[in-house]
């Protein structure tokens, strides 16, 4: 991240090994998602795995493509983290889940 | 000097007192001397945009999550044909983003022809992902069984409609972004805001795979239907 003076936007060289490499790592965990799907883990394993594997293309997709990693970081601190929180409060229902497992309806 | 005086005398403002016109120039973010973000205010309205967005995605998986784990027997009804081409629509909006950031980076170059190509590449890009979805739509809908599993297909029309819907806007934005930018009428700043959109719509599209399609798939089904 960079500081920059006064009304000036966040300006960096294009750096195309970055972005093709960025491009390549997010085709790899995603392929890497697929074979997931092909050895038989439990559910909830699964689902923490794929979850895990998401967050890391979605830092790969902010950081790089949507250039975050070139911003101030008081703006990255705002929109990081109210999101991540946000995101996060939403969280809270799902060990709820585990308990209608026991029931049908 | 009181705090007061001292934001009197921000750069621009007119000095209230004799003693405030010889004070030096507040540079602190404190005072409104600089932008505290550093950006663009078209850029800063996309990401407030983008926020309030994946909030709305995050709800509607969360909802499919609470959803797929409650059930032990969650219907497993996508097969490897599914999943192969999930994937290959997970490679287009990929290959989409790349071209994506071409686009941005000839627009920062002052490159306008090319800049235009890579945006119109993207937008086609986005057409290929909506039209092998909708190919796939039909398929699902043609082979849905009369009142059957209605929370797991009502969970997959919900999130992959929203996100075919954002994939549509997408590509009118980028079609009208594209023929304005080679028209002289937009700034590269512009297609930098046209880019943050796009890389979102891909962003979501990675939750948006492997929670509705990885986990409800059994690849001992293979292929067909």
């Amino acid at each position: 991240m960079s500081d920059h003076g006064a009304g000036h936007t966040a300006h960096h060289e294009f750096n195309l090994k970055e972005n093709l490499g960025n491009w390549f790592f997010l085709l790899a965990l995603t392929l890497l998602e697929v074979w997931l799907a092909y050895i038989h883990l439990p559910p909830v394993t699964m689902l923490v795995t794929l979850l895990g594997l998401s967050g890391l293309k979605a830092a790969g997709i902010i950081a790089i493509f949507m250039h975050m990693k070139f911003e101030k970081l008081s703006f990255v601190l705002v929109v990081v983290s109210l999101t991540v929180l946000t995101i996060a409060l939403l969280l809270i229902i799902v060990p709820d889940a585990y308990v209608l497992q026991n029931y049908r309806w | 000097m009181s705090e007061a005086t001292a934001e009197k005398a921000v750069e621009g403002a007119a000095p209230a007192t004799a003693a405030a016109a010889h004070a030096p120039v507040k540079s602190d973010p404190w005072y409104g001397g600089v932008a505290p973000f550093g950006t663009d205010s078209k850029k800063f309205g996309m990401w407030l945009f983008i926020m309030s967005d994946s909030i709305t995605f995050a709800a509607i998986l969360m909802a499919y999550t609470y959803m797929r784990i409650a059930d032990p027997d969650w219907p497993l009804v996508f097969n490897a044909q599914s999943v192969v081409l999930s994937t290959i629509m997970t490679f287009v909006l990929l290959s989409s983003s790349l071209t994506m950031v071409l686009g941005v980076a000839a627009a920062e170059a002052g490159k306008r022809k090319r800049a235009a190509a890579w945006i119109f590449a993207t937008a086609f890009g986005g057409v290929a992902f909506t039209v092998i979805h909708a190919w796939e739509w039909s398929h699902v809908i043609h082979d849905l069984p009369e009142g059957a599993m209605p929370m797991m297909w009502g969970c997959f029309f919900a999130a992959t409609g929203m996100h075919m819907l954002h994939v549509t806007i997408g590509v009118g934005y980028l079609v009208i972004l594209g023929l304005a930018y080679l028209s002289g009428k937009f700034k590269p700043v512009d297609v930098e805001v046209a880019g943050l959109y796009w890389h979102f719509v891909d962003l979501v599209w990675m939750f948006v795979f492997p929670l509705i399609y990885l986990m409800s798939t059994d690849m001992t089904k293979g292929f067909g239907h």
